[in-house]
């Protein structure tokens, strides 16, 4: 037993226990503290990826002395450790970046509770990566929820309260969900760890007793993490809630929480239900359809949106439907194009929001077209970061976005019955992102019109904070775009030992 | 190593624009450090292609400069027809160059301008030497993003909207070609989408999924169709006629829609392949398109009364005439094709700036204004009278030539719809007549009715249209009509140049034929 | 460029000549070089003219491509038509001395008018399908100056719509050249056709299309129905001058081309019988009598002239299509009278227009008063136009008739001849009243404005006089003896028919 292999463990508690040290600290030693644990624990996960690099091989990890079946587990393998890297980085990025709008947004007071919620938040997601147990990911499902909700609220501005119910019962109708299918599935096999778990189901389904309880169980636990993670129909609250938060909040919310849903979702796919049960189910395809449709909707009711935080927001709603769609081709190289696209996705659209925060800083706090317009010359690095971000969502080469969209169409050549309804709604969609996000981004560098208001005092310039980490962003972003090959065949690998 | 010399015409003058995009150059004095500096980076970018070109094509001299994603890499290739596309191109920039200095002095932000005009002419470069279809997909992408600020330029609301507008079609056409991308990678019989003359796709494979298949040609067709106009992807041509002149001459007429045609050469003969395309409906129905766009275009144009959108119409149907010879699926169909890609760059390039020359002289932008001024600008109505007669396609002009090369491919290939083509060749040619030569026969021979009135109020009330640059050349327009003469040296030397090559090629057409026959017989 | 440079010479000297009264200021000031310059080309042109008919012979001016070549060459059709352009044009420009100078800017008159005597030419002189295209187009754009000399709003109109109609007739006749270079070797004409049988083999209906878009388009220029539109609104807003070379020879150009696109490409063999003959035999005829009717309706002068020519010019295409000898001969030796006809009669309505300022048939009583000379060689012409024996009318109407009768088509073979002699009956209906009028105006014609204004034996000037009055005479004479003509044409016809 390696003393690398301890990492995983190691990432989540030192999460936890950051958090609650936290409530004890004032808000800046709070925040330094939270910064420096998101760069140990990437720094760990750095750790554990190249272990399992070098042994080729995923492995688990017993937490206290029960064995399996009946202790919990951690499993780390090639996947798991490229997502926590990920999540890690970008998590540092958004806290980083929108460091002095949280001094500013937050009561002094309540500063630490924020710190608080993101380091839970880390943990959680961590947890959620690295778990092996059901139970467990249900557990810090709810953390994830709580600690969303108190990133939401803790402006306590009035929309940002409503936000936060609205994100609350929604939330907590996802969980439910998602409670409800673990109970069946611990009723129907016995097993709350997910290894043994996969085994009962694949002798129930040899057997082929249960047969409808397991649909349920899949439909189920299906729509509550859809829910979560904003697969449409299911996103009415997101707009609102990425809308009305501070920009750290936003970035994280939108990035990285929605992915932890859908990375957990991939989990069970393959480590409990298996993955050709699902395909031979047709739930695949609900997923698909479910799929195209948010990729369309979503980007048509970004269309109609004047508020660009709520357009940003709805965009994500169109990007999850992406990833749904990678994962309901029903391939391996789809459910590839999937994760890419959870990194892709996790790095632009932070990349965006903290982008948009730099602009609106120029324009009076001001969020709508008209008073953005010209904004890419008041900021010059926010107006390039904002456009690199929009062009990664259209799909240019040499940016993340292209990668991810060549992924998606080679990998939807391998379905014969899904690949031209696939490749003509990824043409639509790049279309239509085009039309929403490059009208911004002219606007942003249109000039102002003699009737447009004159913009009030605003702070000369961004803190150095931000402009570092749309820097970071856009770097993040062209690595994803230039030098995909090693990050693909990574999760390729990962993926061939996840199950 | 010396293939660097293919990487070098793109990436000199990206670079420079990006440096002159930082530079504080803004201001009056650099003015003519300026002009210097840009046009002779441009002549020197010239010469490096044409020292590439002269270095020969044969064996296919390629430079990879990386890997984009496991095969996909983004890779230069010099062959017979980029080389084509490249040397004009280079002929064509520095001329161009030369008249926008001109036709800009009066301008503000003149460094954002010249900064993105030379970055267009490196991507224009990067599409010609493209040797594959990512490459050439990445180069297109870039080329929509480098000219929407020449586009932009105005900032009035019209240019604003017109570089919406150009925007979203060109967006939307490359995810369709991007469609067709995905799938040549997928049925390459290479594992590439490196161009091979007769096109690389795996023909077994491709046959079973033969359907599907020519779908995404058509899609593709179009998608790469946008930016060469064609119905209905044509609408953002002519509102961007509201952009500066050497904007809509050089890249509306010359590197953006000849880029959209050379792409979908680069997609018909070097990647699906004319031997799966020929004679299925998927060659029906673009060579329709095509033909629907040649009659449209020409239509609008004679309905059109404002010059330059005029003429943007008429590049409309011109490109069409290109992707009809490229539809015809045959050897002599792609050399017609290429024939017209040159012919009509000079036409086009030399008609719009002589249309430009008109505006900067005398803030004139509508057909019925233009009464009389031949006799005032002899020099610029000379070379429109020239670049008129060709595009009718009047014999001893270089329209003649592509003309009767496109229509004796067309019978030459057999089919019903190719002959059919060429009626309708003709009948743009009937309209071209109409619609250039009214304005040449009221410029050279004003109707006395008009001749007393044009002394007096000429001026007023005519400029209701677009107005197409904020604050240009106001001087001459205060000085009344007296004052409109021929432009200086740096616009007229460029239109009679244009002229005499239109001439040349007219006159002389064997050696070019020969090359581009040539290029037909390998990839046709 | 490679033979016998003579043939080059009655082509570019006019041309040159006319390039430089454009430019040369000299000329825009001096009428007296103006015209003197003018007059000295167009008989230099007549002496060049038959210096290279007699020598004969070919001449490759320009090869563009393997396909397309511009060639000369000299065979009887170029030589009858060299002829009677190179004679006319002089006269008519001896004429243009003294009508032009009641019109302004005549230097642009004159250069024009050189140039397109230049351009024809190279029409008459043409040795393939290329050759006569170019310089069909560029007769168009050359003479399209002549058209809107006057520069009114009419006259530019009326310029852009025989310009748009022209080019639409040279761009019909286009389509067929691009399926004929498709199906032979060259374009060379050769009496008797030179496609190749083997390349034709599958599309007869394509050829047959095709010959009927080239005549059709080549038959705008010469104003056969449907694409005549143009001719009767050019011609009146033109100055006299022009429009008798327009009615006169420019319309000829047409018949040139239909007969070397009929008779010396495709061949008649290929058309003989087919459904497109008899479409263009219904064609002119159809125009044969529509332009009679209109001009017996027409009140303008010049107006009722031009629906003459539209008539009369069918004729010519009337004969061409009957495919037989006797009417070919006919009508090519149409083409000779009727040009040297109507050139009469233009240039008289030009006289009239000049001296009188009438423009209407109405206002013409008593010409005869006026200018007795004048009226009379117009009697002499219109007498020949309506073919009454022994004028040239008759010898070439008699020729179209019997060749009619004995062509062997059907029911044309008798329709024709009854239209051609209600045609004739309507012409004398049209021309003949200025006569009457003009010398018997009738007994309540008190002629008040021919004192009043004191025009009584106001004959026009010498100049203008002369060349109607040689007209006339040949008119005459080439009815009297018309034997080495007819002897000509009838050798013509044997070697293609």
């Amino acid at each position: 037993m390696n003393f690398v292999q301890n990492f995983p463990f190691f990432s989540i508690i030192l999460a936890m226990f950051s958090g609650i040290v936290s409530s004890v600290l004032d808000g800046r030693k709070a925040r330094n503290l939270s910064l420096a644990m998101i760069a140990v624990t990437t720094a760990l996960s750095a750790g554990t990826l190249l272990f399992c690099l070098g042994s080729g091989e995923s492995y688990t990890f017993m937490m206290g002395h029960f064995p399996a079946p009946w202790g919990n587990e951690i499993r780390a393998g090639i996947l798991e450790g490229v997502t926590a890297i990920f999540f890690g980085i970008i998590m540092f990025l958004a806290v980083l970046g929108g460091l002095d709008h949280t001094a500013e947004d937050v009561e002094e007071k309540k500063l630490n509770l924020f710190y608080i919620m993101i380091d839970l938040m880390l943990s959680s997601l961590l947890a959620l990566v690295y778990t092996n147990d059901l139970f467990t990911a249900y557990v810090f499902v709810e953390i994830n929820t709580i600690a969303g909700c108190g990133l939401i609220m803790i402006r306590q501005k009035g929309r940002s309260m409503s936000a936060a119910i609205r994100y609350m019962i929604m939330s907590q109708l996802g969980s439910g969900l998602f409670l409800i299918g673990l109970s069946i599935l611990y009723d129907v096999t016995g097993h709350l760890l997910m290894s043994p778990a996969r085994e009962s189901v694949e002798l129930l389904v040899a057997a082929g007793s249960y047969r409808i309880p397991m649909l349920v169980i899949m439909a189920v636990i299906g729509v509550g993490l859809a829910i979560k993670s904003g697969l449409y129909p299911f996103h009415y609250w997101i707009p609102d809630t990425y809308g009305y938060a501070t920009p750290t909040a936003s970035a994280v919310l939108s990035g990285l929480v929605s992915k932890g849903y859908i990375f957990l979702l991939i989990k069970i796919f393959y480590r409990v239900l298996g993955y050709d049960n699902l395909v031979s189910s047709q739930m695949v395809n609900v997923l698909y359809v479910f799929g195209i449709t948010g990729m369309v909707m979503g980007s048509i009711h970004a269309i109609h949106e004047t508020d660009t935080r709520r357009m940003t927001a709805y965009s994500s709603v169109a990007q999850i439907g992406y990833i749904y769609m990678g994962m309901g081709l029903g391939t391996s190289y789809g459910m590839v194009a999937a994760v890419f696209h959870i990194f892709t996705h996790s790095a632009t659209k932070a990349l965006l929001f903290i982008s948009a925060v730099g602009l609106y800083e120029v324009s009076g706090d001001k969020k709508d077209y008209i008073s953005l317009r010209g904004a890419g010359y008041r900021n010059p690095l926010a107006g390039i970061g904002f456009t690199v971000g929009a062009l990664s969502m259209v799909g240019f080469p040499m940016l993340s976005g292209f990668i991810s969209k060549l992924l998606f169409a080679t990998s939807a050549l391998e379905s014969p019955h899904k690949m031209l309804p696939t490749i003509i709604v990824l043409a639509v969609s790049t279309t239509l992102n085009a039309v929403y996000f490059l009208r911004l981004v002219i606007t942003l560098y249109s000039r102002r019109r003699p009737e447009d208001a004159p913009i009030p005092e605003t702070r000369a310039r961004s803190s150095w904070q931000l402009r570092l980490a749309i820097l970071c962003f856009i770097g993040v972003n062209l690595v994803l775009g230039l030098a995909s090959q090693p990050i693909v065949q990574a999760i390729r690998d990962g993926l061939a030992m996840f199950g | 190593m010396n293939e660097i010399i293919l990487a070098l015409p793109v990436f000199l003058p990206v670079l420079s624009g990006v440096v002159m995009l930082f530079h504080p150059w803004g201001r009056k004095e650099w003015d003519r450090k300026r002009e210097l500096f840009i046009e002779g980076l441009v002549v020197l970018n010239s010469l490096l292609v044409a020292a590439a070109i002269g270095g020969g094509t044969d064996g296919g001299r390629r430079l990879v400069l990386f890997r984009l994603y496991s095969t996909l890499t983004i890779m230069f290739k010099l062959d017979s027809m980029g080389s084509v596309f490249a040397g004009l191109v280079a002929f064509l920039w520095p001329l161009a160059t030369l008249y926008a200095f001109e036709y800009m002095k009066h301008e503000e932000r003149k460094n954002t301008f010249f900064a993105f005009y030379t970055m267009t002419y490196g991507i224009t470069m990067g599409i010609a030497l493209a040797g594959n279809l990512v490459t050439l997909y990445l180069f297109y992408e870039m080329l929509t993003l480098v000219t929407l600020p020449l586009v932009l330029f105005p900032l009035t609301t019209e240019a604003v909207r017109a570089g919406r507008s150009y925007l979203y079609y060109s967006i939307g056409g490359a995810a369709f070609a991007f469609i067709g991308l995905v799938f040549v990678l997928g049925f390459s019989s290479v594992g590439t989408t490196e161009f091979m003359a007769g096109g690389m796709l795996d023909l077994e494979r491709a046959m079973e999924n033969r359907n599907t298949l020519l779908f995404v040609y058509v899609l593709a067709f179009f998608g790469f169709g946008v930016k060469a106009a064609l119905f209905p992807c044509y609408r953002w041509l002519p509102k961007a006629a509201v952009a500066p002149t050497p904007v809509t001459a050089l890249l509306h007429a010359v590197a953006v829609v000849k880029s959209g045609a050379f792409a979908i050469l680069r997609l018909t003969f070097f990647s699906f392949g004319t031997q799966f395309l020929r004679g299925t409906w998927a060659q029906w129905m673009v060579m329709a398109a095509a033909m629907a766009t040649i009659a449209f275009g020409s239509t609008m144009a004679v309905r059109e009364v404002h010059w330059k959108r005029r003429l943007a119409y008429s590049t409309v149907s011109n490109l069409s005439y290109i992707l009809f010879g490229a539809t015809l699926m045959t050897p002599f169909g792609l050399a017609a094709a290429l024939s017209h890609l040159v012919a009509h760059a000079f036409m086009k390039i030399c008609a719009f700036f002589c249309a430009g020359a008109v505006m900067h002289q005398s803030g004139k932008t509508y057909i019925y204004e233009l009464d009389g001024l031949g006799k005032k600008m002899p020099v610029t109505f000379g070379c429109l009278l020239v670049s008129s007669l060709s595009l009718m396609g009047v014999p001893l002009f270089a329209g003649f030539i592509s003309k009767w090369n496109l229509a004796s491919a067309a019978f030459d290939s057999g089919s019903g719809l190719g002959i059919g083509g060429v009626a309708v060749i003709l009948y743009s040619a009937l309209m071209t007549g109409i619609y250039m030569m009214t304005v040449i026969v009221r410029a050279y021979f004003p109707s006395l009715a008009e001749k007393v009135a044009a002394g007096s109020g000429g001026r007023d009330g005519q400029n209701a249209g677009i107005p197409e640059t904020a604050g240009t050349d106001g001087q001459d327009r205060k000085n009344g009509e007296a004052a409109v003469t021929d432009p200086g040296w740096k616009m007229t030397v460029p239109l009679v140049i244009f002229a005499a090559a239109i001439l040349l090629i007219g006159l002389c057409p064997a050696p070019l034929m020969r090359l581009l026959t040539m290029i037909g017989g390998e990839a046709g | 460029m490679e033979g016998n440079m003579i043939l080059l010479l009655p082509l570019v000297l006019p041309i040159l000549a006319g390039v430089v009264v454009l430019a040369g200021k000299v000329f825009r000031e001096n009428r007296k070089y103006l015209t003197g310059l003018s007059v000295a080309v167009l008989v230099l042109e007549l002496v060049l003219t038959f210096q290279a008919l007699v020598s004969g012979g070919s001449l490759t001016m320009i090869r563009l491509t393997d396909q397309l070549t511009l060639e000369l060459h000299i065979d009887q059709v170029s030589r009858l038509f060299a002829a009677l352009t190179a004679a006319v044009w002089l006269l008519v420009g001896i004429y243009s001395v003294s009508y032009m100078s009641h019109e302004e800017e005549e230097h642009r008159f004159f250069g024009y008018y050189l140039i397109v005597a230049g351009v024809l030419m190279g029409l008459n002189f043409s040795a393939n399908l290329i050759t006569l295209y170019v310089f069909y187009e560029l007769m168009t754009l050359t003479s399209l100056p002549l058209v809107l000399h006057e520069r009114s709003r009419e006259a530019v109109r009326a310029g852009l719509k025989y310009l748009f109609y022209s080019v639409a007739g040279a761009f019909l006749a286009l389509f067929g050249i691009f399926f004929l270079a498709g199906v032979s070797e060259n374009l060379t004409f050769t009496a008797g056709g030179v496609l190749s049988d083997s390349a034709l083999a599958g599309k007869e209906g394509l050829l047959l299309t095709s010959a009927f878009c080239m005549i059709v388009g080549f038959g705008t220029k010469a104003g056969m129905f449907p694409l005549h539109g143009w001719l009767p609104t050019a011609h009146p807003v033109a100055p006299a001058s022009a429009s008798a070379v327009l009615s006169g020879l420019i319309t000829k150009a047409g018949v040139l081309a239909i007969i070397r696109v009929v008779y010396y490409v495709i061949g008649p063999d290929r058309l003989r019988g087919t459904w497109m003959q008899n479409v263009w035999i219904l064609l002119t005829l159809l125009t044969v009598f529509m332009g009679s009717m209109l001009a017996y309706k027409e009140p303008v002068m010049k107006k009722r002239l031009a629906y003459s020519t539209v008539s009369q010019v069918s004729y010519v295409l009337f004969g061409l299509s009957l495919l037989n000898p006797t009417a070919f001969a006919g009508a090519l030796s149409h083409v000779v009278f009727h040009s040297v006809i109507k050139h009469a009669l233009f240039l008289t309505a030009g006289a009239i227009i000049v001296t009188t300022g009438w423009t209407r048939v109405e206002q013409m009583r008593g010409l005869g008063q006026v200018m007795p000379k004048t009226l009379a060689c117009y009697t002499v012409a219109a007498l020949a136009l309506v073919g009454i024996p022994p004028l040239s009318g008759f010898v070439s109407k008699w020729y179209l008739a019997s060749g009619a009768l004995s062509s062997g088509t059907g029911v044309w073979a008798w329709v024709g001849p009854a239209v051609l002699l209600v045609s004739a009956l309507l012409t004398a209906g049209y021309l003949l009243p200025l006569t009457i009028q003009g010398f018997f105006p009738g007994h309540d014609f008190k002629g008040e404005e021919i004192e009043k204004r004191g025009l009584k034996g106001k004959e026009p000037s010498w100049w203008m006089l002369a060349p109607i009055g040689v007209l006339a005479a040949a008119a005459l004479l080439l009815g009297c003896f018309p034997g080495s003509l007819i002897s000509m044409l009838q050798s013509i016809a044997a070697s293609v028919l």
